[in-house]
């Protein structure tokens, strides 16, 4: 049976890497708990495996060698990540107080002292701040990778407030919270289109068929799919905004903007739809977007689809529309139950008149308001020009400046919670 | 019906991908391993019966397949069944969750008591990890490629 001693081999290859990963040194604990975890995962797969003999049904030996074959697939990238989370290129000082941010989002039931949930925080080599979809239920570990030109830069730190939101949709089952409405507004949208659907769908004859016809309800499932993806994005999007406000709008448009030259991706909202989004969630939590916000922005090219996948795809875009509502009250009441203080325009004022002097501000209420001083500094034209040799550098001193701020906060939080 | 914890899903051999696909390839294996007489545990098993329950059984979902039925394991089991007993043809969703009802029975009359089930309907055992192969099957092209997965760009 070769492709099972294939499948053995291969496993106890990347156990001999994880082994060999495990020897590194850790500046956190999480990522060495990460890969025990993916080591013990291994491991059992491995004695599974071994355990399978001649008398064994074939297909079922051939299924799981499958299955541990896609198990690599997920989770070498994920050991890279882990790999990366090491490299000094990381803005350690920001990794407390965002696990902070995560336990208190992911566990406000638990006692604070309680809370158990890791966090992974890497530079990736892919420009766009990632999870890892495909694991991301590894059990207990928030994965947040920032570009690797762009890690150890602070003003970036609010899009984690994203990629957090993709732990908090999975752990609070949201997907099946949405999905019943969200289905429900994809066959109102082909009811109301119903001529156009039929001349695309001809076997489906009547309207109540769609849900009760097994053939036809596949013709709409790729919309529902597309949909759900949708609203985990924008609700991701929502999250980020809840706890650090205006500075993720700034942070996104930062990396985001006017669009990237790409088709556009059915499992997002349009760039101009899910901009609007992000105005509208702001403005229902209180925040002021940047001035002309939308303006900084514009549509991705539309994907060549064929003509049954546009009009799926209108279905999963209306869809959205319809239920963000819901999705911007479901974010907002989440992170308002975490407890994390939304940020206050004072304590930024204050903060930001320190950064006018290059002097980190002592006894910081939340990481979301030093990140807001942060951008209206980095915003500020005229912020050290009277000192020539700064202005020059001054992306970088204000880096320097708010990293440093924040390892003040983190340590006097530290210190608050010994007393 | 007792649910599982992630915490607890990490534990078993399936590792972190608890779905349906993942679940079924192992319930496959607990199938075999129980005719081979090898048996050790369901935890598969249970976990299989508690999604088909949870998407297709439950009380809800019949009373209301519109709102509660779970569309990617409706096509899943749909396929499924069609693809592992030719004399089975749906058009229904009413007739899927009889099907899938019955399935549900078999499974859980193999985790309460197995020995009988083996000894008295072990055509329906290998017919079940048939079943569960097929189901595996299906799931997986309700999925991405991994390939697609992995090369897309947030």
């Amino acid at each position: 049976m070769s492709f099972l001693s294939h499948a053995t081999n291969r496993i106890e290859s990347v156990l001999a890497s994880i082994r060999q990963l495990e020897g590194a040194e850790f500046p956190y604990k999480d990522s060495q708990d990460a890969l025990h975890t993916i080591r013990e995962l291994f491991e059992r797969q491995l004695n599974d495996l071994m355990e399978q003999d001649e008398n064994s049904s074939q297909e079922v030996v051939k299924e799981k060698c499958a299955f541990s074959l896609k198990n690599l697939f997920c989770c070498l990238p994920l050991l890279g990540f882990i790999l990366r989370s090491t490299n000094v290129r990381n803005a350690f000082e920001v990794f407390g107080p965002l696990r902070d941010i995560a336990r208190a989002v992911l566990e406000p039931e638990v006692l604070v002292s309680k809370r158990t949930t890791k966090l992974l925080l890497s530079s990736e080599w892919g420009y766009s701040p990632v999870t890892y979809p495909e694991i991301s239920d590894l059990p207990g570990f928030v994965l947040i990778g920032l570009p690797a030109p762009e890690s150890s830069n602070p003003l970036l730190i609010p899009l984690s407030g994203h990629e957090l939101g993709h732990s908090v949709w999975a752990k609070r089952g949201l997907a099946q919270q949405f999905r019943t409405d969200i289905q429900k507004k994809i066959l109102e949208y082909i009811k109301a289109h119903w001529t156009d659907y039929h001349t695309l769908f001809p076997n489906v004859s009547k309207p109540v068929d769609l849900d009760t016809i097994l053939f036809a309800r596949q013709t709409w499932l790729r919309a529902l799919r597309w949909a759900l993806e949708q609203a985990e994005e924008s609700f991701c999007d929502f999250i980020g905004i809840k706890l650090y406000g205006a500075s993720y709008l700034r942070a996104f448009a930062y990396l985001l903007s006017p669009n990237v030259s790409s088709p556009r991706s059915a499992s997002y909202p349009d760039s101009m739809a899910r901009v609007r989004n992000l105005v509208k969630a702001a403005k229902e939590y209180k925040f002021d977007p940047p001035p002309d916000y939308e303006d900084m922005f514009r549509d991705r090219p539309a994907q060549s689809l064929r003509p049954e996948d546009r009009f799926r795809l209108s279905a999963a875009d209306d869809a959205l529309e319809k239920i963000v509502d819901g999705l911007i009250s479901k974010a907002g009441e989440l992170v308002s139950l975490s407890g994390v203080s939304k940020p206050d325009t004072n304590e930024i004022k204050r903060i930001y008149e320190r950064y006018r002097l290059v002097v980190p501000a002592e006894k910081c209420l939340t990481l979301a308001d030093i990140l807001s001083a942060a951008w209206e500094a980095y915003e500020d034209q005229e912020l050290w020009s009277s000192v020539p040799n700064m202005t020059t550098d001054k992306n970088r001193i204000l880096r320097d400046l708010v990293l440093k701020n924040i390892e003040i906060f983190h340590g006097e939080h530290i210190l608050q919670n010994a007393q | 019906m007792g649910t599982f914890s992630n915490n607890q899903e990490a534990n078993f051999v399936w590792g972190f991908h608890a779905d349906l696909a993942t679940v079924s390839c192992y319930a496959a294996g607990e199938v075999d391993d129980l005719i081979l007489g090898r048996s050790k545990r369901f935890d598969a098993l249970k976990r299989l019966l508690e999604m088909i329950h949870n998407s297709l059984v439950s009380s809800e979902v019949t009373a209301s397949p519109q709102s509660l039925m779970d569309p990617t394991t409706a096509v899943a089991m749909n396929h499924a069944l069609e693809n592992s007993d030719p004399t089975i043809s749906m058009n229904t969703v009413d007739e899927l969750l009889v099907q899938s009802n019955l399935v549900a029975q078999l499974l859980e009359r193999v985790i309460t008591d197995p020995q009988k089930v083996k000894e008295g309907e072990r055509e329906k055992l290998e017919d079940l990890r048939s079943l569960c192969l097929e189901l595996s099957r299906s799931a997986l092209a309700c999925e991405e490629p991994i390939e697609d997965v992995q090369s897309q760009i947030p």
